[in-house]
């Protein structure tokens, strides 16, 4: 088990992942949410078009790379990986007015069509980028969460800028790759966060992405949150529904959610031990809306500082 | 009249199974596959997803790219009669992608030249719509092999399952005959005139890439560009018949959904998306619904409940609470479930084929488990 140090330094990348369908978004926003609530500066972002996280702060980025603060002074942007690459070639090449026809030349859209990573590359890059104040001068967030997407997808995201540093051999490409893989394995800089569901594929998987980030990957691995989780039933619950009427609403409703808890109970035991990393349990909502409300409700149970 | 997924089973050739992650679309299509067995087809099952518990669940050690047979001594011990064949393989992406090189390369020459190349490599490994592209191929393959009745197939666990859709079309743009033109024709123009704006563009372009990617990229990459447009017609070819496979009358597109808010939302988008395709969308199973028998339906009351299935007072407190919370909760996520469901429903093109599966009370562990899910999605041939 992990205890964060009084004293460690909060990576200010922090990534969030997890199964399709698990709470990723809802998670990011929740964990901006706590941190904004400390008074820093946080930006969350999603990549390729706004997402869950834009939805459950109510905002509506419109155009890549530009943040919109929502009313509970969380930020949230979009990044489009192709726009930030051709960001990126304008910033390191002369004659700017060519550049235009050049992004349009059928052979650059090859290049970032058929240069697999190239995109996930800029995009990530750009969150370093962002970090580091490139846009501004000054570095404006304390922390970016950055929800990745669905596992698969994540994983390919997080394993880019290793791979493309080895595939773009020289070129800014590859400077810029070597850069972000760099950041992006230094724990001190990022840590990735995996969520699940007390169910069994999403703790199964959550367990084989914790595997590879610990493992091929070498990143650091930050939380496990799983989410939706119920409070315990009273004692002698098991007992009260064998004595229901079999068919009844109330029996049928009782022995689903003594279901619910035990595959949650079985799960969770399970994964904590394969992984030696204890989960962190976020309550099940009333609603199935997530809202800033239900945001907030989910920050109060977020244990622990932002890390 | 809207035909039963037994009878979709029974007609189509091929059958695709669509839907966002994290809604049951493997186990559905794993499920649709022993049906179509007990109904006395040659079936095989392909997955994107490693997943093993549903190897497991197949009675299969693990799935392979080759595709294993359900083994007899899993089907008996399940007590199942399947009159026709199972089979389940796994997609390999890269082993595909160099089995279809392979097989459209035409010489051997090519076919090194591409296999060698590292963009290639990386094309084959993390292309992004290379898995859909290449889970279209092995349909394809399968269907001109002639081996099996029937082949469903899962598509990838992707945030935006409309990718599966686009895959075609996104190979085709990476194959733009254009770009090989460009990339063989300049050099062509420097040496007879090195001062036409085709030759001046061509070399600021080339200079700006090999800034932005390195020249050894650069050569690597022309180099793939020009091999792979040697067997571009080919390819063309493979890509116009996939496409023509999907939209035919031989597929069937089949939805695969659960009651959450979310997933509805992606599988309604993803409806929108087929009709405009014109994909034949023939089918929407939902997963995991959470249905209450109807609070009138039984007459007895067990010990512990009070009229109308309220718990009665002699519980103690804590339990009492928690039965009346699980109750309200179970009857508040029931209503909800319906009036999406039925909104969703009112939306696809009529016709389509709708089944709902509840909830069990675990995972498909077993070939039981799955010929269940089977009936209860209406699958199952009638007896």
């Amino acid at each position: 088990m992990k205890h964060p140090r009084p004293n460690q330094v909060v990576p200010p990348l922090q990534v969030v992942t997890g199964k399709g369908g698990v709470g990723k978004s809802t998670f990011a926003a929740a964990l901006a949410l706590k941190v904004a609530r400390t008074g820093r500066a946080v930006l969350v972002v999603e990549m390729g078009a706004p997402g869950g996280v834009a939805s459950a702060l109510g905002v509506q980025p419109t155009k890549h790379g530009v943040p919109v603060v929502s009313s509970c002074g969380v930020y949230v942007a979009y990044f489009d990986g192709e726009a930030a690459l051709s960001e990126y070639l304008l910033r390191f090449m002369p004659l700017k007015g060519l550049m235009k026809g050049f992004f349009a030349h059928p052979l650059y859209r090859a290049f970032v069509n058929a240069g697999p990573g190239v995109r996930e590359l800029m995009a990530i890059g750009k969150v370093r980028d962002e970090l580091l104040g490139l846009s501004s001068g000054i570095p404006q967030w304390d922390l970016i969460v950055l929800d990745a997407g669905a596992s698969g997808h994540a994983l390919q995201l997080l394993r880019m800028p290793a791979a493309t540093a080895k595939t773009f051999s020289t070129g800014l490409a590859h400077r810029e790759a070597t850069r972000v893989a760099g950041a992006l394995a230094d724990p001190k800089q990022t840590v990735v966060h995996v969520v699940a569901l007390p169910e069994e594929m999403p703790l199964e998987e959550a367990a084989e992405v914790v595997e590879q980030l610990r493992g091929p990957l070498q990143l650091p691995v930050g939380r496990l949150v799983v989410n939706q989780c119920r409070p315990p039933a009273p004692e002698g619950a098991e007992a009260m529904v064998g004595q229901l009427e079999p068919g009844t609403e109330a029996f049928v409703a009782a022995r689903r959610a003594l279901g619910w808890l035990t595959l949650q109970e079985k799960g969770i035991g399970a994964l904590e031990q394969r992984l030696g990393l204890a989960a962190q349990r976020l309550p099940l909502l009333a609603t199935e809306f997530i809202g800033v409300a239900q945001l907030e409700q989910l920050a109060a149970a977020i244990p622990g500082g932002p890390s | 009249m809207t035909p039963t997924l037994a009878q979709i089973l029974a007609t189509h050739r091929a059958v695709v199974c669509v839907g966002t992650g994290g809604v049951g679309k493997t186990t559905t299509a794993a499920a649709l596959g022993v049906a179509a067995a007990m109904a006395g087809r040659r079936t095989m099952v392909i997955t994107i997803d490693p997943a093993r518990q549903l190897a497991r669940a197949l009675g299969l050690a693990s799935l392979s790219r080759g595709g294993e047979r359900v083994p007899q001594a899993a089907i008996d011990a399940a007590g199942l009669s399947l009159p026709g064949e199972l089979h389940a393989a796994m997609l390999d992406q890269k082993a595909a992608w160099d089995a279809f090189i392979t097989r459209h390369a035409g010489s051997d020459e090519t076919r090194k030249t591409l296999l060698d190349n590292r963009f290639y490599q990386q094309l084959s490994t993390s292309f992004a719509g290379s898995t859909e592209f290449m889970a279209v191929e092995e349909l394809c393959h399968l269907d001109e092999q002639g081996q099996y009745d029937l082949i469903i197939i899962d598509t990838p666990p992707a945030g935006h399952a409309v990718d599966f859709l686009r895959a075609p079309e996104r190979i085709e743009k990476l194959l733009d005959p254009e770009v090989a033109k460009w990339l063989s024709v300049p050099y062509r123009a420097l040496s007879s005139n090195p001062f036409s704006v085709g030759a001046v563009t061509m070399r600021f372009v080339m200079r700006q890439l090999e800034r932005a990617f390195g020249g050894a990229t650069v050569r690597e990459v022309s180099a793939f560009f020009i091999a792979l447009n040697a067997i571009f017609g080919n390819l063309a070819e493979r890509a116009s018949r996939a496409r023509a496979l999907l939209l035919g009358p031989k597929t069937a597109f089949v939805l695969v959904s659960s009651p959450r808010a979310q997933s509805l939302a992606d599988g309604g988008e993803l409806a929108a998306t087929m009709r405009g395709l014109h994909v034949p969308l023939k089918a929407a199973v939902i997963n995991r619904v959470h249905p209450l028998p109807s609070p009138c339906a039984s007459g007895e009351r067990g010990r512990g409940e009070g009229p109308n299935g309220a718990p009665s007072p002699e519980l103690s407190p804590p339990l009492q609470h928690w039965l009346t919370e699980t109750l309200e909760a179970a009857r508040h996520l029931s209503s909800e479930e319906s009036s999406r469901l039925a909104q969703f429903s009112a939306s696809l093109p009529p016709g389509t084929t709708w089944a709902e599966v509840p909830e069990l009370d675990h995972d498909a562990h077993s070939l039981t488990d799955l010929a269940e899910l089977a009936r209860l999605m209406g699958a199952l041939p009638s007896p």
